[in-house]
């Protein structure tokens, strides 16, 4: 995409027609409604041309990707009595149907959890109201917009795929930095900013974990979204969950835990599916 | 601290003439998840919606829910 063999295409131009306009269904109406508009001011047609992609995002969200908040099969996470489902839990390919689904798992387990349950006590709230409000106890500083900005710039320039280690590494003193700025100089002046303010908070922690979890993964999986050009795919070592924990000095540790054996028997020829999606420049030259 | 001002297009138009917000309505104020819409007095002391803060998602629940199609979500410049 950065590199020298980008960019990277949505290739659809070989499907048949009701195909793309299914395709095309979800992607404009259900993804984002304003993506038609979007072809349509730049006469881009999936029909008759590849279209260029791009990645924008800092990735934590299970929906495109296989992480996610941590949940077992009742969409507990971690915390008991808390839950987690939807595109942020670590369900795959959870959209809107897998999030009324275990949305429906999740509200049947609490349910039995809180029977015979009492509010419980929380010490942290008043440190918490400490860290929310200060952005308001400031006379000047840094405004929110500008620190997510800066965020994201970071996790886009140097945590997207193809993964260099000494880029990551980068990114994670200068994230570093802005947390320190973050903690100490951001200012807001009405709700409306403070609630950006906790976004760009949320946003950083976001690529913290994802900056750490890439540099632990010591190899490279999942076609584009993990390509670390140091190293090369590694079932021995990496074919296993690897889990982002908060480390008891406040930074992110890992561990890595087993893959549960399919449900369903998938064929050996099946398992690697994914990788088969693609096409090759060179195939699609040779069309 | 010194503020600056820079020009820029925003993307959600409200016709004021359409906007019925002196009758109460206040709905893509709130079905907006971004927070980014308000209802702001005009020069002839009526009322209509519009957009206070540059940062829309472009997810049009505004559009859609508007009651009298008062408001259009344009694809701002940057983003052709
Ligand atoms: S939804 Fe339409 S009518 Fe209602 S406040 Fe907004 S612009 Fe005005
Ligand atoms: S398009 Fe979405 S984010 Fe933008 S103003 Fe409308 S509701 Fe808000």
């Amino acid at each position: 995409m950065q590199g020298d063999k980008g960019p990277v295409y949505l290739k659809l131009d070989h499907l048949a027609e009701e195909t793309v306009a299914e395709i095309e269904r979800g992607l404009h109406i259900v993804e984002r409604p304003t993506r038609g508009h979007f072809h349509q001011g730049r006469g881009t047609d999936h029909r008759n041309q590849m279209i260029e992609m791009h990645i924008s995002a800092i990735g934590v969200c299970a929906g495109d990707s296989a992480s996610g908040i941590f949940v077992d099969k009742h969409a507990r996470t971690t915390i008991p009595g808390l839950y987690a489902t939807g595109d942020m839990a670590n369900v795959l390919h959870n959209y809107m149907l897998g999030v009324f689904t275990n949305g429906a798992f999740a509200g049947l387990d609490a349910v039995d959890y809180i029977a015979d349950r009492d509010f419980a006590s929380f010490d942290d709230a008043e440190v918490e109201r400490v860290r929310v409000l200060a952005p308001t106890k400031r006379d000047d500083g840094i405004p929110p917009n500008q620190i997510e900005y800066k965020t994201r710039r970071l996790g886009n320039d140097y945590l997207q795929p193809h993964k260099v280690t000494a880029r990551m590494a980068l990114a994670q003193q200068r994230l570093e930095e802005v947390r320190e700025d973050m903690e100490n100089g951001m200012y807001v002046r009405n709700d409306h900013e403070l609630m950006r303010a906790l976004e760009a908070s949320t946003i950083l922690d976001c690529a913290d974990m994802a900056g750490a979890a890439s540099m632990y993964r010591t190899e490279s999986r999942w076609g584009l979204y993990h390509n670390r050009v140091d190293y090369a795919r590694d079932d021995e070592n990496w074919f296993c969950h690897t889990i982002l924990t908060k480390g008891d000095d406040g930074k992110p540790a890992h561990r890595k835990q087993h893959v549960e054996p399919y449900i369903v028997e998938v064929d050996d020829d099946e398992k690697d599916a994914y990788y088969k999606q693609r096409a090759s420049a060179s195939s699609v030259a040779a069309e | 601290m010194p503020l600056a001002q820079t020009a820029t297009t925003v993307p959600v138009v409200v016709d004021n003439a359409l906007c019925i917000t002196n009758k109460g309505c206040t709905v893509c104020v709130d079905v907006c998840p971004l927070d980014v819409l308000r209802i702001v007095e005009t020069d002839d002391g009526t009322k209509t919606a519009y957009m206070k803060y540059d940062e829309c998602w472009y997810c049009m629940p505004c559009e859609a829910n508007c009651p009298t199609n008062a408001v259009i979500v344009n694809l701002t410049y940057l983003l052709k």
